[in-house]
């Protein structure tokens, strides 16, 4: 068999009970939301249900159909509701008072079958006949699978019902219905939680929201929704206790009864969570209040859209299309990755030691040039901050102001390349530990690799190995401000 | 007087926005930046040494392009470069056009946006709102005397370069795809051209094989504080009035 056949019968006997609600009948005016009424029916006569409402009379049922219409925005007419009620009862001409019916393709017989089935039958247990009472009604499986189906999405009852329900199923040891409950408890759970992250999510990003927040009713105080949680804290509670009396059960009964409470603990886990979530965001919205209150009352309605972009450019124009790059460019944040990593820094302090490698096209067809490349006189680096770093073991600092009082060979070899500024700058800005065991493979630090070459050529700077460089900038000095280069009075220090 | 701490966190805070572009709120050194008034006014006083303005919400600090101009290039400021010969000024322009477009797409009030994942702009819309507000630009241009004489030669070029030089898209060969990302010459590839600096800045992700591009919180951050404040706005006014008064001055 066909594997998309498989269950074909059985699923599409629940699609069908779906398709007919609210055919066969003829309500003239109504047609239209025949299928609305029916439905919003089936829930009001759910809820009496779990309610242990036991007002489901055909009266009842008509009554409650107006009720819907009225709901609905409709104008109930006592003869259609009444017509409704009928076709919710029965198929087609009421006073046959017959079943649904229609034909499914069982893919097990290879042959289409006739199915029967009703959205309502008769409670045994509160009908009273006997004492000339009238039919209570209740809802059949096929007509709670309906509301079932669609409840995750739309949730019509909370979370309390659903597991009063359970409850109920446990008290008369039906497991086997209390099982499919509690995967629906479950599932309900985990959308509140669901849902109670997407709020915190959006309150963070816009406090406003708690007004607008239609999941909780707003009059409920924190001691209602606590005292909500305790009480559904209890129904588990209550619903465990019956685990004690498992033994009074039969053998067969009692492996479902099992598995339906190792479920039950699953769901009751889950509830905690909840709550726990639930009250997190209700501090969360508290915080928010007392933290941002500027956030609630920013009424601003100015919108780029309607102000700037729509009234104002879109209608009259601009004096000329040059005015959009005042209005745009302030969104953007400088970007300092395509230039070779330290050159912004570079470019403030120095001013004119590189007037060749601008970048000069757009940056995106630039490709990174690397170290390397670049052809560095790593023994001049090496000569140079010998003595840098030798001021740092013998003082414990080096002073860029210091460098003011070299002679003008020395400044002039500083100035050879600008290699030997950018590593005072990188010294400066950012913290390094010093290791000689540097590896390429952790990326390129050229701070490290200079530390390594001046370990290699002298043993006394491995005293630094491990040490962490870092620096400040001295007060009341002058940085130094040589022809083309000039640098704040950074302090070079170890840690 | 500043404490050194306070100047050492304050010039950290700076060089890591630099480097980054937008520190989440949540991170250590972002938190001495959100404790500490001096460290804020240090950042803020390098920041504006620099053409550069910082600001913060509650989920991030920001570093963006001063209003009055940055010493710093930016990913806007290459593509302008890219585009500033004579020649392909109206390429620049369109790019303009295109952007501010897609702004007022994704602009929203901001308690009906929460969930910008779910606001983005196909290509095949911005493409038509570009077309349709050229069009109509053109037309009034041709009814009206409104727009400025500067304006007006621009348009015609802008207008012409989108509506008859481009296509609408190309296929890539190999799987019959759009292509907007290795083709040019079409109004889909020069949207995915124009939002570029958008997307490199991590502002919208540009989604080129579903041909959506999706805002992203950080944007809003961005045009909540440059064009939904009042102070801003009459700034944007006054900008856009002032130019006007002085061709009315030189005309006259």
């Amino acid at each position: 068999m066909d594997q998309e056949l498989n269950g074909f019968f059985d699923r599409m006997k629940k699609i069908q009970a779906i398709r007919l609600l609210g055919t066969g009948m003829d309500v003239g005016e109504f047609q239209e939301y025949v299928h609305e009424i029916c439905f919003l029916l089936l829930l009001k006569v759910f809820r009496r249900e779990i309610t242990e409402n036991p007002d489901r009379a055909r009266a009842d049922i008509i009554f409650m159909t107006q009720e819907a219409m009225r709901e609905l925005g409709l104008n109930p007419d006592s003869e259609v509701s009444e017509r409704i009620a009928d076709g919710v009862l029965w198929y087609r001409d009421p006073a046959r008072q017959e079943p649904f019916s229609c034909s499914i393709y069982n893919e097990i017989t290879g042959q289409h079958e006739e199915i029967k089935y009703k959205y309502l039958k008769e409670d045994r247990e509160l009908s009273q006949w006997e004492s000339g009472g009238s039919t209570v009604y209740m809802l059949t499986e096929t007509a709670q699978e309906t509301i079932f189906i669609t409840r995750e999405i739309l949730e019509e009852f909370g979370f309390d019902i659903e597991q009063f329900y359970t409850l109920q199923l446990i008290k008369s040891g039906n497991f086997n219905k209390a099982e499919s409950s509690i995967d629906n408890l479950i599932a309900r759970v985990r959308t509140l939680i669901r849902r109670e992250k997407d709020y915190k999510e959006d309150v963070i990003r816009n406090p406003q929201v708690i007004f607008f927040d239609k999941r909780r009713s707003r009059q409920k105080s924190e001691e209602d929704i606590k005292q909500q949680f305790e009480e559904e804290q209890k129904v588990f509670i209550d619903m465990f206790s019956w685990r004690n009396r498992l033994h009074t059960f039969p053998e067969e009964q009692r492996l479902d009864a099992e598995s339906v409470f190792e479920n039950l603990e699953r769901a009751r886990m889950l509830h905690n969570e909840l709550a726990r979530i639930v009250m997190e965001n209700m501090a969360l919205e508290v915080e928010m209040r007392v933290k941002y209150p500027e956030s609630f009352w920013r009424t601003s309605s100015l919108s780029f859209k309607k102000d700037i972009w729509q009234n104002t450019i879109v209608k009259y124009g601009l004096q000329s299309f040059d005015l959009l790059e005042d209005i745009i460019n302030p969104l953007f944040s400088p970007d300092i990755e395509f230039m070779y990593p330290l050159d912004w820094a570079w470019e403030m302090q120095v001013t004119s030691i590189r007037k060749t490698d601008q970048v000069e096209n757009y940056a995106y067809d630039i490709e990174e040039e690397t170290w390397e490349e670049k052809g560095v006189d790593w023994d001049l680096l090496v000569e140079l901050y010998e003595e840098i770093f030798a001021s740092i073991i013998n003082t414990g600092c080096f002073k860029v102001s210091d460098l003011n009082n070299l002679d003008q060979a020395v400044k002039r070899k500083w100035l050879t390349q600008k290699e030997n500024i950018d590593m005072l700058m990188m010294l400066s800005i950012t913290e390094v530990v010093l290791t000689s065991r540097y590896d390429m493979v952790g990326g390129v630090d050229e701070r490290l690799e200079l530390y390594s070459r001046l370990c290699r050529k002298d043993e006394r700077f491995k005293i630094l190995e491990g040490k962490t460089v870092y620096s400040y900038l001295e007060e009341d000095k002058e940085g130094i401000k040589w022809d083309e280069v000039s640098m704040s009075p950074y302090v070079i220090s170890i840690q | 007087m500043y404490v050194t701490e306070q100047v050492q966190k304050g010039a950290q805070v700076f060089f890591e926005l630099l480097k980054n572009k937008v520190l989440a709120a949540d991170e250590p050194l972002s938190q001495d930046y959100y404790n500490s008034i001096e460290i804020r006014e240090i950042v803020r006083t390098i920041a504006h040494e620099g053409g550069l303005r910082v600001f913060e919400t509650r989920e991030n600090i920001h570093i963006t392009s001063s209003p009055r101009g940055s010493h710093f290039a930016n990913s806007y400021t290459q593509m302008k470069d890219k585009y500033s010969g004579l020649e392909r000024k109206k390429h620049f322009y369109l790019a303009n056009i295109i952007i501010c477009i897609y702004l007022s797409e994704v602009d929203k009030e901001s308690h009906v946006r929460i969930r910008w994942e779910e606001e983005g702009v196909s290509y095949a819309k911005l493409e038509d709102i570009v077309t349709k507000t050229l069009e109509s630009w053109k037309k009034r241009q041709g009814e009206e005397e409104s727009f400025s004489k500067e304006w007006r030669i621009a348009l015609d070029q802008i207008y012409d370069l989108w509506i008859n030089e481009f296509s609408l898209y190309k296929e890539n060969r190999v799987n019959g795809q759009i292509d907007v990302v290795n083709t040019k010459g079409t109004r889909y590839s020069f949207i995915h051209e124009a939002l570029r600096p958008l997307s490199d800045q991590r502002l919208v992700y540009d989604n080129t094989k579903e041909l959506r591009i999706i805002p992203k919180n950080e944007l809003y951050e961005r045009l909540d504080n440059l064009y939904h404040r009042q102070k801003r706005y009459y700034q944007i006014m006054e900008l856009i009035n002032s130019s006007r008064k002085e061709d009315d001055n030189a005309s006259n």
